[in-house]
């Protein structure tokens, strides 16, 4: 009843896999997620969580526990988001995009995105968390689009797991290093998508940030040209080539780390073209 | 010669905790000018066959590290360069739920700044209350010691990230992967306090996944302890540590993520010690395989 209220699942299930819940769910706010996650709150809050409803489960003699956290978000591809932030490991087949890795769980389906976690991972355990993921996702009846401003990353060379979709510059700082202050300006109004590339002669990172109007992307073009690029044009810096490019009036393209100019050019290109 | 209580703790105040290594005899345990000693202590019998942390076994860890450290013989000449009388000595520790500092280690820690004559009540351990804890709020020496692990905003969480507590604001120091955490150790109540600065690295955690950021196979048993005056340098060597440990397992294409350049920003910015290995003395005791630096 509560989470049916709270928007959440109609409920978290009551035992899977020879895994008993070990008592209620639990559920956390924006303010109270520090409590249960400390250190680590502020990931799910840069996607606008809502919500967290989080259950543990005690398994058979001689196995740990199991705990599943379900986090509402803001939107269908902030859930989405959050996911590319935190997977790791294979792919799995449960949610509308999921990965296994460490014991751990993940996937997304409609504004929810969720975790199955194994203290102790074992052969039972894993048959657990997936039964108990699978029981979570077969209750969230809705569905979601992934944002498409993640859609339009050229596929191209980018390597598997590295896109991200993010609007928050932290989460940014976790998989593209920029700086201090923001210089892409991306933020709650300001969405990202970023991609690790291979390109001739190494890596390289794309960032495509969609603004809320034309004079934010101006500004921000602005700000990038001044500490990364010679004047409008590629510059290399200490760890690489950058070079920048309007996609839209709105959208721009970032290309940092490239092994060469030819390179950044060459992904900037690419992302221009949309995806192939 | 052992300056006086008076002259040692007013040029701490004057100069931070990073110019204590000079004071307290540093300079006598071989560290040059723009260098510092780091002692990295590993014993294999730290840990029973189940895993638990043998109390007896860190306490000598400890000990040897801390006299290693200063160039004594005997580890409680070496403690009482580090706290006397009349010092109130907070020791700030990290609880953090999968892997928190061993309370037998802060049992140690305790210990040892009592036999150098502090008074018992003039002693605390603590993480998450320093700013409210009656003993932190007229403490005039701190000890810190935490674990080593990965951690979502700073790359890794480090001696120097465990005084974030301490911060009016902590998510002020979050900005840029946390490079300026090093700022914390220059304003009140940190500033000038820190004698001692201890990395565990008896089970570090070189990865984080999910939410709880935490799976027992992203640590390994490496039976060590850092120890150094300086945060930097005992952070950055720990940091190789974590680094070497993720080429292992995961692949030279999954660098510590973020960039934990606080270490290096903390150094070169604020004074808290090299961060480069070759600026870094490391004295190594005990277990030498799979050191990893």
């Amino acid at each position: 009843m509560l989470a049916a209220m709270l928007g959440l699942p109609p409920a978290l299930p009551d035992e899977a896999a020879g895994w008993k819940a070990a008592g209620p769910a639990d559920r956390y706010d924006g303010r109270t997620i520090f409590r249960y996650i400390d250190g680590h709150g502020e990931v799910y809050l840069a996607y606008g969580m809502a919500a967290c409803l989080a259950r543990r489960y005690a398994g058979p003699a001689g196995e740990g526990d199991v705990v599943v956290d379900v986090f509402e978000m803001a939107s269908p591809a902030d859930a989405f988001g959050v996911f590319t932030h935190s997977r790791e490991g294979e792919a799995a087949d449960v949610g509308q995009d999921s990965s296994y890795g460490y014991g751990t769980l993940a996937f997304w389906k409609g504004r929810y995105f969720v975790s199955a976690y194994a203290e102790q991972e074992t052969p039972r355990s894993r048959t657990a968390v997936f039964a108990l993921g699978r029981a979570v996702a077969a209750a969230i009846e809705e569905t979601g689009e992934r944002p498409a401003l993640a859609g339009g990353l050229p596929r191209g060379g980018l390597e598997d797991g590295s896109l991200v979709y993010l609007r928050h510059p932290r989460i940014l700082e976790a998989h593209v290093p920029v700086g201090p202050d923001n210089p892409l300006g991306v933020g709650p109004e300001a969405p990202a998508a970023a991609g690790r590339y291979r390109v001739d002669g190494g890596t390289a990172d794309l960032v495509v940030v969609e603004y809320a109007d034309a004079a934010a992307a101006g500004a921000a073009a602005a700000g990038f040209a001044r500490s990364f690029l010679d004047g409008e044009r590629p510059a290399r810096r200490d760890d690489g080539w950058c070079a920048a490019a309007g996609l839209t009036d709105r959208r721009r393209a970032y290309v940092l780390r490239a092994p060469s100019r030819e390179s950044a050019l060459g992904l900037l290109a690419a992302a221009q073209g949309g995806a192939p | 010669m052992t300056p006086s209580t008076t002259d040692r703790r007013g040029f701490l105040q004057v100069t931070g905790g990073a110019a204590a290594a000079g004071l307290l005899g540093a300079s006598r345990a071989g560290a040059a000018e723009g260098r510092a000693r780091v002692v990295l202590v590993r014993r294999r019998e730290v840990l029973d066959a189940g895993g638990s942390v043998s109390g007896p076994v860190i306490h000598q860890m400890l000990n040897d590290g801390v006299a290693a450290l200063l160039g004594e013989k005997d580890a409680r000449a070496a403690w009482r360069r580090i706290v006397a009388p009349p010092d109130v000595v907070g020791v700030k520790s990290n609880v953090w739920g999968p892997l928190r500092t061993p309370p037998e280690l802060e049992e140690a820690i305790r210990d040892e700044v009592v036999r150098a004559g502090v008074r018992p009540e003039d002693v605390a351990v603590d993480d998450q209350g320093v700013r409210s804890n009656p003993v932190f709020q007229r403490m005039t020496a701190l000890v810190n010691v935490r674990p080593m692990r990965t951690h979502a905003w700073s790359g890794l969480g480090t001696c120097l990230k465990n005084v974030i507590m301490f911060a009016d604001t902590p998510s002020d120091y979050h900005g840029d992967a946390c490079a300026t955490l090093g700022a914390i150790w220059q304003k009140p109540p940190v500033a000038g306090k820190v004698r001692l600065n201890v990395l565990v690295m008896v089970t570090p955690q070189f990865h984080s996944v999910g939410p709880h950021s935490f799976a027992k196979e992203l640590t390994w048993p490496y039976f060590g302890l850092l120890v150094g005056l300086q945060p930097v340098p005992v952070d950055a060597t720990g940091a190789r540590i974590i680094q070497a440990k993720r080429l292992e397992k995961l692949g030279a294409s999954r660098p510590i993520s973020p960039s934990p350049h606080h270490i290096e920003i903390a150094g070169s910015r604020y004074g808290l010690g090299p961060s480069d290995p070759a600026a870094i003395d490391l004295v190594r005791l005990g277990l030498a395989a799979d050191a990893l630096v």
